[in-house]
């Protein structure tokens, strides 16, 4: 499994698939104070995204690869849910 | 493992076979459409199924064959037989990446730059070789309908803000080669199924992946639900926006097996543009425009672009000016910048409005403007730098419109297909109806006649819906007649064969015609609708096994053939020990039964065993293919008696032999073609590999037409290195000398190649054909022929063996070296010099003591009869003088283990029936020796 759980913080490593979206999905509705490290994420599946879109925890850690800055973005974009762009 | 991925694996080895056979076939015959079709689906299946995993590198490369097979197979590129080589390379570098898969269930860390590489030698071929007349090909379209070129932006896109739609701007520069003179970009929206996340798909990763993606957005479908207990992650509400650097075809073309979720349309970078903002005063601006002018007239972009971005760092206020030098700014430094463009912006920023038509007019020229400037030059370095998106781009509307077509044909056959068999359905049910039975079972024939439509229906477009059937037969029901169900059916009846004529009459003709020509997607679609059963009964003969659960089975045959030997020794001490014939009578009748359904067990799991030798041959054309190339040698191979089948070990044992032997017959034994012309032979070679059964033996034979062996060359290259003495040289035959090839450290070739030649090879191949208890031998004729012939048993699992005596023990020797068994009187033994020897029916044959080849202390003989066996060894006839002959038994031979390995003089163990060990002699090893 890519993504492993701390006291608090949910961890996201590598690759995460589509079969671990509830998994976190039950981890953040435990634990509403949780935060994300992403700092080794390389890839998230969809089904992860959109639950952390649903979620919106708070992000600990940024993930290092940079082609995913982007989706820290839309995950931070509290007010306009919509459009976030790629920089 | 993954029990997906191990199927991959599997399948993909087949696949992988199947296509490099393809190959091999294309080159005889080129362009034959039937292997074309063949070879492009074993590619397409190996793609698409490759995308479940994730080894993206491997998929890539496999896209990039499938691409140019698909232009192959339309016509518009011939294979060469340079593609050939890197087509084979990068299927080769596929197939060790499956192995790589295979152990370590993921590829190797250099597999995406070698994916790289390779891909882009693909790609590089599908432009080398077409990509010039297809790009004056575009823009001949281009010219034509240059209005029609690019769409209106759609709505998503509009709605942004100038700082987004210039982040845009932004990273479609950063995906775009800079020499790239097109400024075409896709927008597109995809919106995924909410049910993909079942089927594998993973759309975020998909549009990630588009080639040069440029941005990307994400919005939902429903709002997400209030309660957490409400929210399903596994139930896709998102949605993507997207831009690349790409034509709309080369989008679909990416998206093509989810083509219906995806929108997309084709626009000009110059198209982002919008000022809005208001009107700032003109005075902050005038100075600009002052320094602005010198650089625009001297074309000096990058020093108007600084100019730009430092007054855009000094001034805070946003309005219509500030947008224009923004998006001028972005534009100075891509090849946009022109003096038309430029000018038009100074302008905007002196205060005048940009008009739409003024911008358009700007990117419309530059259509006409490309068509003189694009020179090869230009396209040739995109090609290599930006070889997706040529190859993308140069995929034409053709492509889009095919994948275009294919959906709704696919659809048509299915629905008539469909139609067809619901028809008859539909009609049995009429019949039905028609018939007359008592009360309550009509009642209920009734009923299941409405379900049965009902469901029917669900999948086919009619008028007539569910409701006006439940009316139908409510009333039927309270009339208690058919009537109204029967109608409302005839009514469904009738509009279906409308629609069934529609398809025309040869409809069923044409469909079979296309369910041979769709892709394995569409024959799955096809299977749902049921008619073809055929298809999976044949799939049903067939049932793909793990060797080791065969070698399971093999071991437990073994032992019950051992378990079995132990019955006549019980029927043996039933006599002795307790006096009973009957019983022992009986053991023994039991003893045959068992006997032979051990044998017939045994060879049913044998059956299963065997394999075609076509299984190892079939690698041959593709060694001698790659060979013959690499030496311009021009030869051709013919195999025969592929069918014939043989133990699947004893086949593994064969495969390096073989190909140490092909590859030494085209290296060593084939001319050059020159020579082969001064000699008279065809410029064409040939090598034949034969197998063909005899007896309990399967023998192959290798044979080339080339210069063949010279017994004398043999013969003194084999005293120079020491493999035969004088005295031998001097009595060797010719025949006998050219077996010396066979022997360890003799090579004769003049120079080492890096195909054969190290003097090592041959004798590897008797030495392995020999572990498989079989022999080889080769025939020559100078400046004709070679032929190698290679004798190994059809199966090793089960040995017969004789059992002996000899001072006290039992031991055993294979059946297969027994010539005869005779007992003899000692006064016969005579003495030639220092040999014992028999004369046997005229021949003579040199005896030995058993007990003096194994070294032991012999028993002291009782009578004056010698029990003499007489084997064939090396190709001499030896007779071994042994105390007693025993019994024959089969026995399941095990190779000698640990410290026990070094005893050449075994060649294994076997266990008896009543649980001693027993010692199989190796007489061959015994007797050269002594």
């Amino acid at each position: 499994m890519s993504i492993s759980y701390a006291e608090n913080t949910a961890t996201l490593d590598g690759q995460c698939s589509v079969e671990e979206a509830e998994g976190l999905l039950e981890w953040f509705i435990e634990h509403p104070q949780g935060v994300l490290d992403l700092s080794a994420l390389k890839h998230l599946h969809t089904a992860i995204l959109q639950t952390l879109l649903y979620l919106r925890p708070k992000i600990d850690k940024k993930p290092k690869e940079d082609s995913l800055h982007w989706i820290v973005d839309l995950l931070q974009d509290e007010t306009k849910f919509k459009r976030i762009q790629k920089s | 493992m993954n029990p997906m991925l191990a199927a991959f694996i599997n399948e993909s080895r087949e696949l992988l076979q199947v296509a490099s056979k393809c190959f091999l076939e294309l080159e005889k015959s080129p362009g034959d459409q039937e292997i074309l079709n063949e070879l492009f689906r074993a590619v397409h299946t190996i793609k698409g199924a490759s995308g479940i995993f994730e080894i993206s590198p491997l998929t890539k490369v496999v896209h990039a064959g499938e691409d140019i097979l698909d232009r192959v197979k339309v016509g518009e590129m011939t294979l060469t037989p340079e593609h050939v080589d890197l087509f084979l390379d990068a299927f080769d570098q596929v197939s060790q990446w499956i192995d790589d898969l295979e152990d370590e269930e993921e590829l190797p860390d250099n597999a995406a730059a070698i994916s790289a590489d390779l891909t882009k030698q693909l790609r590089i071929l599908l432009g080398a070789d077409d990509n010039l007349p297809e790009v004056s090909k575009t823009q001949e379209t281009e010219n034509e309908g240059s209005r029609q070129q690019y769409e209106t932006l759609p709505d998503w896109i509009n709605g942004l803000s100038t700082a987004q739609k210039i982040h845009i701007l932004q990273a479609l520069k950063n995906t775009t080669a800079e020499t790239d003179a097109t400024h075409v970009f896709t927008a597109g929206q995809y919106l995924p199924d909410s049910d993909c996340f079942f089927t594998g798909q993973d759309p975020l990763q998909e549009v990630e992946q588009m080639p040069q993606q440029a941005w990307i957005d994400v919005g939902i479908n429903e709002p997400w639900p209030e309660n957490s207990e409400e929210f399903d992650p596994f139930h896709c509400n998102l949605r993507f926006y997207f831009t690349a650097a790409h034509g709309k075809e080369s989008t679909y073309k990416h998206f093509y097996h989810v083509v219906e979720s995806v929108t997309a349309s084709e626009h000009h970078w110059l198209q982002l543009i919008d000022l809005q903002g208001e009107m700032l005063p003109q005075e902050p601006f005038q100075s600009f425009l002052n320094d602005a002018e010198k650089f625009s007239t001297s074309e000096d972009w990058l020093s108007l672009q600084k100019l730009c971005n430092e007054f855009l760092g000094l001034i805070k206020q946003s309005g219509y000016q500030v947008e224009a030098m923004h998006w001028l700014s972005e534009l100075l430094d891509t090849s946009l910048a022109s003096p038309q463009v430029v000018n038009l912006f100074l302008k905007s920023i002196e205060g005048h409005k940009i008009q739409s038509q003024d911008l358009e007019a700007c990117y419309l020229g530059e259509i006409n403007q490309s068509d003189h400037t694009t020179t090869d030059d230009t396209v040739t370095s995109s090609i290599s730098e930006n070889s997706d998106s040529q190859t993308d781009s140069s995929d034409s509307l053709q492509r889009a419109a095919e994948i275009h077509e294919i959906k709704p044909k696919t659809l048509q056959v299915d629905n008539s297909e469909e139609a067809e068999i619901v028809l008859s359905i539909l009609e049995t049910q009429l019949h039905v109806l028609a018939t007359t039975t008592d009360q309550d079972i009509w009642k209920g024939r009734l009923r299941s006649i409405t379900n049965t439509a009902q469901r029917l229906l669900k999948n086919l477009i009619v008028s007539v819906s569910n409701t006006e059937f439940d009316n139908a037969l409510e009333k039927s029901l309270q009339e208690t007649s058919a009537e109204p169900l029967k109608q409302i059916l005839q009514s469904v009846i009738s509009e279906l064969k409308v629609d069934v004529a529609q398809q025309g009459p040869n409809s069923s003709l044409k469909k079979s015609k296309e369910i041979s020509e769709a892709t394995s997607d569409d024959k799955m679609r096809l299977d749902n609708v049921g008619n073809t059963n055929e298809r999976r009964q044949q799939k049903a003969k067939f049932l793909k096994v793990d060797q080791t659960r065969i070698d399971a089975l093999m071991d437990l045959v073994g032992e019950l053939v051992v378990a079995k030997n132990a019955l006549p020794f019980l029927a043996r001490r039933a006599e002795n020990t307790f006096n009973s014939k009957e019983l022992s009578r009986e053991i023994r009748a039991q003893h045959a039964v068992i006997n032979r359904i051990a044998e017939d067990m045994q060879s049913a799991v044998m059956a299963v065993r065997m394999v075609p030798v076509g299984t190892v041959f079939q690698r041959f054309p593709r060694l001698v293919r790659d060979l013959s190339r690499k030496l311009n040698k021009n030869i051709q191979l013919e195999l025969v008696g592929e069918e014939t089948e043989v133990d699947k070990t004893v086949i593994e044992d064969l495969s390096d032999p073989l190909i140490h032997i092909v590859r030494n017959s085209i290296d060593h034994g084939i001319e050059q073609e020159a020579v082969r012309a001064a000699a008279g032979k065809p410029a064409m070679a040939t090598i034949r590999l034969q197998a063909t059964q005899l007896d309990d033996q399967v023998v192959i034979e290798i044979q080339d037409d080339g210069k063949g062996i010279n017994p004398q060359i043999i013969k003194r290259k084999a005293f120079e290195k020491g493999v035969i003495n004088e005295e031998r040289l001097e009595s060797i035959t010719d025949k006998e000398a050219i077996q010396l090839i066979f022997e360890a450290g003799f090579s004769t070739a003049e120079q080492v190649s890096d195909l054969s030649g190290r003097g090592v090879g041959m004798d590897v191949v008797r030495t392995t054909i020999a572990n498989a208890g079989g022999t080889v031998s080769v025939d020559s004729e100078v400046g004709k022929n070679t032929n190698i012939r290679m004798a190994l048993p059809l199966s090793m699992a089960i040995t017969q063996v004789m059992m002996i005596r000899c001072a006290g023990q039992s031991y055993g020797v294979a059946f297969e070296s027994i010539v005869e068994t005779v007992r003899i009187s000692d006064k016969v033994l005579t003495r030639i010099k220092n040999q014992s020897a028999i004369v046997l029916r005229g021949r003579i044959i040199p005896c030995f003591e058993l007990h003096e080849l194994l070294e032991i202390p012999a028993l002291e003989r009782k009578t004056e009869e010698l029990a003499v066996l007489v084997v064939q060894v090396g190709g001499e006839e030896v007779g071994i003088l042994i105390d007693d002959f025993e019994e024959g038994i089969d026995v399941i031979l095990k190779p000698l283990e640990g410290i026990m390995a070094g005893y050449r003089q075994y060649s294994g163990t076997a266990l008896l029936g009543d649980g001693r060990v027993l010692m199989v002699l190796n007489l061959k090893e015994l007797l050269e020796c002594q």
